[in-house]
Formats: C-alpha cells, structure tokens, sequence
C-alpha cells in the first residue's frame, strides 16, 4: 500500500523526512511563498497543488543536508514563473476595498494595521521583477543566506547580490507610490 | 558584493516585512483541500492512502485555469455524474447513469446466483448492450506512453502546470488547461469506477482516456489505474503484465510499490 504517511521509497527512510509530514509543516511555506511570488489568492491552492505534486516525485533527489525551504521555494519560483507568463494572470488593480475591518475594538485595529502593512507588502512586491523578488523574499522574509539562495536559485552568489540591491531599490519605490496612491504620505 | 555593501531596508521597510514575516498559517480547510488533491493527482487515494477530511473515492477533479472547481462529495455515484455531466451534458448522462445501475443490479443478481464469477463475464449483459463499453473492454491494451515522468530538477515538466511552460500564448495553454482537465475528469470517473469495484465503467474510462491522450500528461496515473482495475477484476495475469511495461515506463513511480504488493498477495 501507498500513502502519504509513508516515506518516498527511495529516500533513506530515517534520514528524509516523509511527504505527509512535509507537506504538512510546509503548506503555508509554499502558500505563502506563491503569493509573494504573485499568484493571486484565487490560484493559490491549485499552485500549492502543484508544486506539492513535484515535490512528491522530486524527494528521491532531495539531499537532506541541504535546507529544505530553499529548495522547496526553487520548485515554487519556478510554477510561479510559468504562471507569471500568463498575462490574465498578472495582478491587475490594487483593490484596497479588500481589507474591511470586523469592529473597532483595539485588537481588531491592530490586526488590520498588521493586515493593510502584509496587503502593501505583496502589491509593493508585484512591482519588482520575477528574479529579483524572489531573492528579496529568500533573503530578507525568509531570512536565508545568499549562498543558500544561490544554489536555491541556481545563480552566482555575485548576482544574488545584485539582484537583492536591485529589487529593494524597486520595492522602496513601489511602497512608496502606493503610499502615496493611498494618501499615506 | 557582501552584505556590508548593500544599503540597509530602513525602519519603514523592516516594519513592513515584519508583518509579513508573522503571516499567520494559511487556512486548515485549503491545506485539507490541496491534500485531497494531490492525493487525487498522484492516483494514491484509490490505492488506499487516506485523505483527512477527503472524500477518498469522491475526491473531485481540479479545473486548471479558473472556473467552478468540484470538491469531495458524499457519494461516488453523484461525483461521477457530475463529472459526467460536465463532459458530455444531461442527456447522455441520463442515460449513462440508468446504464450503469442496470449494470450494477444485473451484475449484483449475477453473482448472487454464480459466486466467485470472472468479472469480464458478470457484467456481460452491459458489456454486449452498448457496443462503446464492449469494445473498450475487449481492447488491446493500448502502449505505455511515458510522457509525464518528471526529471529530478525539471519539475514543471512533471505535473499539472508542465505545459504552462511550452508556449507563451494564452490561447495554447488554455488549450492545455483544458485538455489536462479534461484527462483529470475521466480519470476521476475511472478512480470511481476502481473504487466501487465497477470493473467495466473503470475501463471504459481508462481506455477513452487511452485514445484521447495516448501521450497525456497523466498517463502514469492512467496505467497506475489500469493495473488496479485488472487486479480488480480478477485479471491477473494481465495486470501482472501492465505492472512489469509499467515499471520499464515509469522506473521512478510512487505507484510501483502498491502494485507489487497487490500482486504479491495474489497466488
């Protein structure tokens, strides 16, 4: 028999983690990292699906000595970047109607404040280019290293750099216009 | 270039993605959900992996690209149908369906009187009434085609996203969008059919779904599918035959285990 529960059959079966217990800790990972990469809230789950779906036949080549997120966001960036070609799938108007807020206690404004700072940091990262942004969000959300995120993103480490240095420029610039779109500023 | 040599984010920006970085876990149901779902891609919950809060055999198919997406539901019966229906519309469906409950009660009453029947026999009156079921099920098994093994570092050519990446033109991965839901919808009637033991509904599927996309991107989950109904059906020897073309085609398949096991416990 064949279940999740199990560890892919060709993975060393102490040392590997299992595809159940995998998918589990690291859904939101790759939940989240998808709309940080710009899929839309409508495509999440059939983008999580997918990458779920590589990652069950990718384990075997897996090398647990590596960190597991880094790789998991490779496989991630990559549907995300097929998806991104689509042009019906690119993000089109900030929507600040979105967010609606519950009551007036002060929690409830706290975590709408919360809320409206992670919905400005998503529309300002839809600004910022495909490969630059997934360095910024490895490095500076995810907080890995770069050499971490070279391999991950199968780049130099100099261009790793670069790119970082290139898309904070455009995400200060972009948090900046929507700012001041929203009369914040 | 190091750290030291790029410009600080600034207070503001630290703020921003800190709130970010505290994102709370995505919703219990949408990881129910996606789970459910790749059990069904990866053709494991018919091969008894358990879903948590799944339908097991009425997982729903997916509809890449948009549109109304069918989740689990209670019975099989109306999972098939609604599938059906999505495929060839009412009337058809009608008459699938009345044909596939006389098939059941003439099938069931069968092997009341006749224990232990083969299963190509059993159904025999369904089979010689509808001259696409007869001939699905006396088909030659159509070849392997080992179009959707993933390499190990070109995962977006493995799954249900694989041909997003073949062209640029919408119009054309629309065109895969729907033919991949299309191949998920009949697999899905076969995964059914499997699982409620319907032997000559699960060929019929498998074997449109062999004509139809002889090099489909879900042709794995097809032939893993194929061998678990002939097992089924009490076809061993012929099962044993797709599962040993199966693992030349698919060396890497999580689905070769649930077949050497299967068959291993049949003398």
């Amino acid at each position: 028999m064949v279940d999740l529960e199990r560890s892919h059959p060709e993975e060393t079966p102490l040392s590997a983690p299992t595809f159940r217990a995998l998918f589990e800790a690291e859904f939101s990972y790759v939940f989240h990292t998808l709309r940080r990469l710009g899929v839309r809230d409508a495509d999440l789950e059939d983008l999580t699906h997918d990458v779920f779906v590589t990652v069950y036949r990718s384990l075997p080549e897996y090398d647990p000595k590596r960190p597991l997120r880094p790789w998991l966001f490779g496989m991630a960036y990559r549907f995300a970047s097929d998806y991104r070609r689509l042009a019906r799938h690119r993000r089109e108007v900030v929507d600040d109607r979105r967010i609606e807020p519950v009551d007036a206690s002060p929690s409830a404004d706290e975590r709408l404040a919360t809320e409206q700072a992670r919905r400005l940091v998503i529309d300002a990262l839809d600004a910022v280019d495909l490969d630059r942004r997934a360095v910024l969000v490895l490095h500076d959300i995810d907080g890995h290293t770069m050499p971490e995120i070279a391999q991950a993103l199968a780049i130099p480490v100099n261009t790793a750099y670069s790119r970082l240095r290139l898309a904070r420029e455009q995400f200060r610039a972009s948090v900046q216009r929507i700012q001041l779109r929203r009369g914040e500023r | 270039m190091s750290e030291r040599d790029l410009e600080p984010l600034g207070a503001d920006l630290e703020s921003l993605l800190d709130a970010e970085r505290s994102r709370p876990h995505a919703a219990p149901r949408s990881k129910d959900r996606v789970l459910s779902r790749v059990h069904a891609s990866l053709a494991i919950g018919v091969l008894g992996g358990g879903v948590p809060g799944g339908g097991g055999a009425g997982l729903g198919a997916d509809v890449p690209g948009g549109g109304p997406v069918p989740h689990a539901v209670g019975g099989a019966g109306a999972a098939t149908g609604g599938l059906l229906a999505s495929l060839f519309g009412k009337p058809l469906v009608l008459g699938l369906t009345a044909f596939a409950l006389g098939g059941a009660v003439g099938a069931g009453t069968y092997a009341t009187f006749r224990p232990a029947p083969p299963m190509l026999v059993a159904p025999a009156p369904v089979v010689t009434a509808s001259p696409v079921a007869s001939s699905t099920v006396e088909a030659p098994l159509p070849a392997i085609e080992p179009s959707v093994q993933a390499p190990a570092d070109a995962p977006a050519a493995s799954s249900a996203s694989s041909a997003r990446a073949a062209t640029d033109a919408d119009a054309g991965l629309a065109g895969h969008d729907a033919s991949l839901a299309a191949e998920r919808a009949l697999l899905e009637v076969a995964r059914n059919a499997v699982a409620r033991k319907e032997s000559a509904a699960a060929f019929e599927a498998l074997g449109r779904h062999a004509r139809e996309f002889p090099r489909g991107r879900l042709s794995e989950e097809r032939e893993g599918l194929w061998i678990r109904a002939l097992i089924g059906a009490g076809r061993t020897d012929e099962a044993r035959q797709r599962a040993s073309r199966f693992k030349k085609s698919f060396p890497r398949s999580m689905l070769i285990p649930a077949f050497e096991s299967a068959l291993g416990t049949i003398p």
